[in-house]
């Protein structure tokens, strides 16, 4: 017996490299021999083999798209005092033809604070695919001429595909205040590295790119340290998607407003949520096109002074910001509306504390104001606010099919209990009903 | 190729680019995964090619492969690195380490592994110590028979055989202990 189980204990050291094909004939005859004799030692034989194969599968996946920075080479380089002897991938990329192409594409953003997407159980047990879906927002990008003539340019201003002079039909914010008031993180950050990684898709791979930012000033919402952003397609691989159209290089300085959807996962507010920081000036990546036609919105800016824009972006975190909105997409300015007589509307009353607080937070529309005709009622009109929160109420305005055409104001005014009062109109355009 | 590819050892730069980008992404995957750090492998490959092109004439092709020296520096720098920046058992740095999700395939039977157990595996692996490691990083994801495992870590080709068998059972024992606690 205890012979037997010295056997089987030489024999069992010996199950892994006789898995790997790497023992001698006669070990290979011995162990064949007792396997067929010793149920215990089969189980581990099977045993042994799983831990094998899953070991090779979870390196495999542990690795699949981790990339090294693509300036390891420049520094490799600079270390050994090389100098450079070709283009390297960010000077063909900069040089690369196709990439100042506007083609017609749609892409896909996601933006994830690292720590929380990458990570297992965040998401549960959901398919990549859903969290995609669920933290993605959908940009088209169009084919059509730059709208800042060549001549306007700064000549060392880096452009691409993407960036100055392309139009965006997405949704974005009409101003700094509603997006600053209305974004969970801002934040000043540089591009760290890309990080090319390939997915399983049901039918074929597909190549997404993990762009990496450092941190370096949040000026609104907790700080994470770094941001991943991630796009579609990558720069290595032809073809796949935006493999000549990167919405970063490394490098690059930031200005980027995220919103948080779901917890622990941001995506950014449209084409208006990045700016390139250069020289220290900002510079709007994109123009907005809304309603069929350009809009010379406040947000599209072109080389204004960093620390203006910054300053003004702690003023409106700071304050209490009270902003009308609807739910509808692209989302359209709600301070001016026009709209025929006998209709009725759901406006949202968004609004933000900033870090004031806490208190209790009180609307009031002035009724005697309002016009025969328009009756304004807000759910809730009273609620406890906390600091750095956003409040969500609903005006509903109903107005009459027999109002005169005209103008006409709704003043809504706020009291925050211990910090101030303040208000906000709404300007309703009404014309003969339809 | 292959020939400007071998120029690199007389000192023609284009030839060690073309080397650098040949091996980059083998060397900086095998650092990753031997250190569980992405910064870290990203200062090993840095490290593994300035001493690539500073000893480039003590590399003979006749007593051996490219690839076995390039293992060979690689984990002695991933080992130095180690052992420098962080203490001897590190618990895997999921942060750093940003594992992919396992994706959801078509058929449910062509699921080799579930995400929990590739989860707990490769948390187990970082619980080994960096030589047992090291040689399961070369064997299962490099693929290196023993005996060029034994060549590029200059060890006895019975030490790769026990630390390969300690390695896997040290790994089965964790992850039955893991779904007896599961």
């Amino acid at each position: 017996m205890k012979e037997e189980e010295l056997n089987c204990r030489k024999i069992c050291e010996l199950l892994p490299a006789y898995l790997d094909g790497e023992v001698t004939h006669e070990e290979k005859a011995n162990i064949e021999a007792h396997l067929s004799g010793c149920p215990e030692c089969r189980a581990e034989l099977e045993v042994l083999s799983t831990v094998q194969e899953d070991l090779r599968a979870a390196l495999k996946l542990a690795t699949d798209g981790v990339l090294p920075s693509i300036r390891t080479w420049e520094q490799v380089r600079n270390r050994l005092g090389i100098r450079s002897n070709s283009h390297s991938m960010l000077q063909s990329l900069l040089s690369s033809k196709t990439l100042w192409r506007f083609a017609a594409v749609t892409f896909v953003i996601i933006i994830a604070a690292t720590v929380f997407v990458w990570r297992f159980g965040r998401f549960g047990g959901a398919p990549a695919e859903e969290e995609s879906v669920s933290v993605g927002e959908v940009m088209e990008e169009e084919e059509t001429s730059p709208v800042i003539s060549e001549s306007e340019t700064s000549s060392d201003l880096p452009r691409r595909s993407g960036g100055i002079g392309t139009v965006s039909r997405a949704f974005g914010f009409d101003n700094l205040t509603e997006m600053s008031a209305f974004s969970d993180l801002i934040a000043v950050c540089v591009v760290d590295r890309a990080v090319e990684v390939k997915q399983e898709g049901e039918h074929v791979p597909y190549y997404m790119t993990r762009w990496a930012f450092k941190v370096e000033q949040i000026l609104k919402g907790e700080d994470t340290g770094e941001i991943a952003i991630w796009q579609f397609g990558s720069p290595d691989v032809p073809g796949s998607d935006m493999s000549d159209d990167p919405l970063f290089l490394p490098g690059e300085r930031y200005l980027l407003f995220l919103i948080e959807s779901p917890a622990g996962t941001y995506y950014y507010p449209g084409p208006c949520g990045r700016y390139l920081i250069w020289k220290d000036k900002v510079y709007s990546m994109n123009f907005i096109l809304m309603s069929g036609g350009y809009r010379p919105i406040e947000l599209n800016y072109y080389g204004v002074d960093f620390d203006t824009i910054t300053g003004r972006i702690t003023d409106i975190v700071d304050s209490i910001q009270l902003i009308f909105t609807t739910r509808r997409e692209p989302r359209m300015p709600t301070d001016v509306m026009r709209y025929p007589a006998g209709v009725t509307l759901d406006v949202y009353a968004n609004l933000s504390t900033g870090n004031n607080g806490p208190g209790n937070i009180t609307y009031k529309i002035n009724h005697e104001l309002l016009p025969d005709g328009i009756t304004v009622s807000i759910r809730p009109a009273e609620f406890d606010a906390e600091p750095e929160t956003e409040y969500e109420s609903t005006l509903i305005i109903i107005v009459a099919q027999d109002i005169p055409p005209g103008t006409y104001y709704i003043t809504v005014e706020y009291d925050f209990e211990g910090v101030g009062s303040g208000s906000r109109n709404i300007t309703l355009h009404i014309e003969s009903p339809e | 190729m292959t020939d400007k590819s071998e120029n690199w050892q007389t000192g023609d730069t284009t030839a060690f680019e073309v080397l650098f980008r040949q091996y980059e992404k083998l060397v900086f995957k095998t650092a990753f995964l031997i250190t569980g750090n992405r910064d870290t492998a990203e200062d090993a490959l840095q490290e593994v090619f300035v001493s690539v092109w500073k000893s480039r004439h003590t590399y003979d092709p006749n007593k051996g492969k490219l690839t076995t020296w390039l293992y060979r520096i690689t984990v002695n720098q991933c080992l130095r690195k180690k052992s420098a920046k962080l203490p001897t058992t590190v618990p895997l740095d999921e942060k750093r380490m940003e594992l992919p999700e396992i994706k959801h395939r078509s058929q449910p039977e062509d699921v080799l592994i579930t995400k929990t157990e590739y989860e707990r595996l490769l948390k187990t692996m970082n619980t080994l110590d960096n030589r047992h490691r090291s040689v399961l990083v070369l064997r299962y994801f490099n693929d290196l028979s023993y005996r060029e495992i034994a060549g590029a870590l200059e060890i006895p080709l019975g030490t790769v055989k026990s630390r390969l068998n300690n390695g896997l059972r040290q790994l089965k024992e964790q992850m039955n202990r893991g779904e007896a606690s599961a």
